[in-house]
């Protein structure tokens, strides 16, 4: 197979883990909105942990968004 | 619609600095040829100012030049 | 194909021009540039003609949106941000009534294409760079330093706040561009139901009042946008330009 075409086809790859960070962040978001739905008033001090939770689960995904990039551009 | 709008503007914030993270360190492997360690590192760096972007736009900690407007002493940045 | 729902961001060249072997045709996209320019001027100028002391309508319509920007900018960069005002109040203009025009059939979308909204935004980031360096000199960079950080992570959070920056024209840009083009793809898509059912017979027409209501719904909701959208510019314009002047923390 050409080199090129298998980079391609790795990359295409790579973002698949994307998805997993994406389904993540959907369990986090989820997650926190059910818990400030049941208690409002606890809600907004929790939000430094919510973006927390967001930027850990977020930085895998950047991760392999990183492997896609690297496989492309160099 | 307000929700919609502000969920718009998030994400944007988040794209854009890991964006230009990856665009500026792309850049820098191709004029310094320090290929791939630009783009690894601006990378991270992009998405350690897209977080930032959107702590900054959802009012978390404060805006570059601070609340008060006469540009006094502007606190509580984390 | 007639419902196709690019074809109304097209760029035809009306006037070709051409100097050096680089293109500078007055499109339709110019056109209406220069249409935005003189409906706003236009309107302002006309409705603020009388002078009266006791505002008209339309008269108030000018004053209102003059006093908007005014406190806008008051309240984000404080009474020195007022020598942006001509600034950030064309901007405001522009902006907003290249979205209201756009929103007329068969009418071009100027901040529609991203190289428009990208040159704004790019204008705004300029003018923060030049007035912050001209005014504050090499104190200018203290605005990539927060205070009460550690030194050793000094370097790490310089390097996070320069590519904050840098991203902001970006966002800038594509938060304009983006709203303005989905918002109209959305509406020429459901549009494009309403022809394509019709076509189809009696069912088709019953069937074809679902999309026509939601039709009208998204131009009212397209007006919504277009305002929000010229809002959140000379919002954060405001912001940036307050960055400018007061760059220490």
């Amino acid at each position: 197979m050409e080199v090129e075409a298998a980079k391609a086809i790795g990359a295409g790859i790579a973002c698949l883990g994307m998805g997993g960070a994406g389904i993540g962040l959907g369990h986090i978001f989820g997650n926190y909105l059910a818990g400030a739905l049941r208690n409002p008033s606890a809600a907004d001090g929790q939000f430094g942990r919510l973006i927390f939770g967001f930027a850990v689960t977020e930085a895998l995904g950047i991760f392999s968004l990183l492997v896609a990039l690297l496989l492309l551009f160099t | 619609m307000a929700g919609f709008g502000n969920a718009l503007r998030l994400s944007s914030e988040f794209i854009a600095g890991v964006a230009v993270g990856a665009g500026l360190g792309w850049f820098i492997d191709r004029m310094a040829g320090t290929s791939p360690w630009g783009l690894i590192i601006f990378l991270l760096l992009g998405f350690g100012a897209g977080v930032l972007n959107v702590l900054r736009s959802a009012g978390q900690i404060a805006e570059f030049g601070a609340k008060p407007p006469a540009g006094g002493k502007g606190s509580d940045r984390k | 194909m007639a419902n196709d729902p690019i074809h109304q961001f097209q760029i035809s060249k009306w006037i070709p021009i051409e100097i050096g072997g680089l293109d500078f045709s007055f499109t339709n996209s110019s056109a209406f540039m220069v249409a935005t320019v003189a409906a706003a001027g236009a309107f302002l100028f006309l409705t603020t003609s009388s002078r009266g002391l006791v505002p008209g309508r339309l008269q108030s319509i000018s004053e209102m949106a003059y006093e908007f920007v005014a406190s806008m900018l008051r309240d984000a960069a404080g009474s020195q941000g007022m020598r942006f005002f001509p600034f950030v109040f064309s901007l405001f203009m522009f902006v907003l009534v290249a979205n209201l025009l756009g929103l007329f059939p068969y009418f071009f979308t100027v901040t529609s294409h991203i190289i428009v909204t990208f040159a704004l935004a790019l204008l705004v980031i300029g003018t923060v760079l030049v007035y912050g360096f001209w005014k504050h000199g090499l104190g200018f960079l203290k605005l990539f330093v927060p205070e009460g950080v550690p030194g050793v992570l000094i370097p790490l959070v310089v390097l996070i706040e320069v590519v904050s920056f840098l991203s902001r024209p970006i966002s800038l840009s594509v938060r304009l561009f983006a709203n303005m083009l989905a918002g109209h793809i959305t509406l020429k898509v459901f549009a494009g139901f309403v022809t394509s059912l019709s076509a189809l017979g009696a069912v088709g027409i019953t069937g074809a009042v679902l999309p026509l209501i939601m039709t009208v719904a998204i131009t009212g909701l397209e007006f919504l946008v277009a305002f929000l959208q010229a809002y959140v510019f000379a919002v954060l314009t405001c912001m940036y330009l307050n960055d400018a002047l007061h760059p220490s923390h």
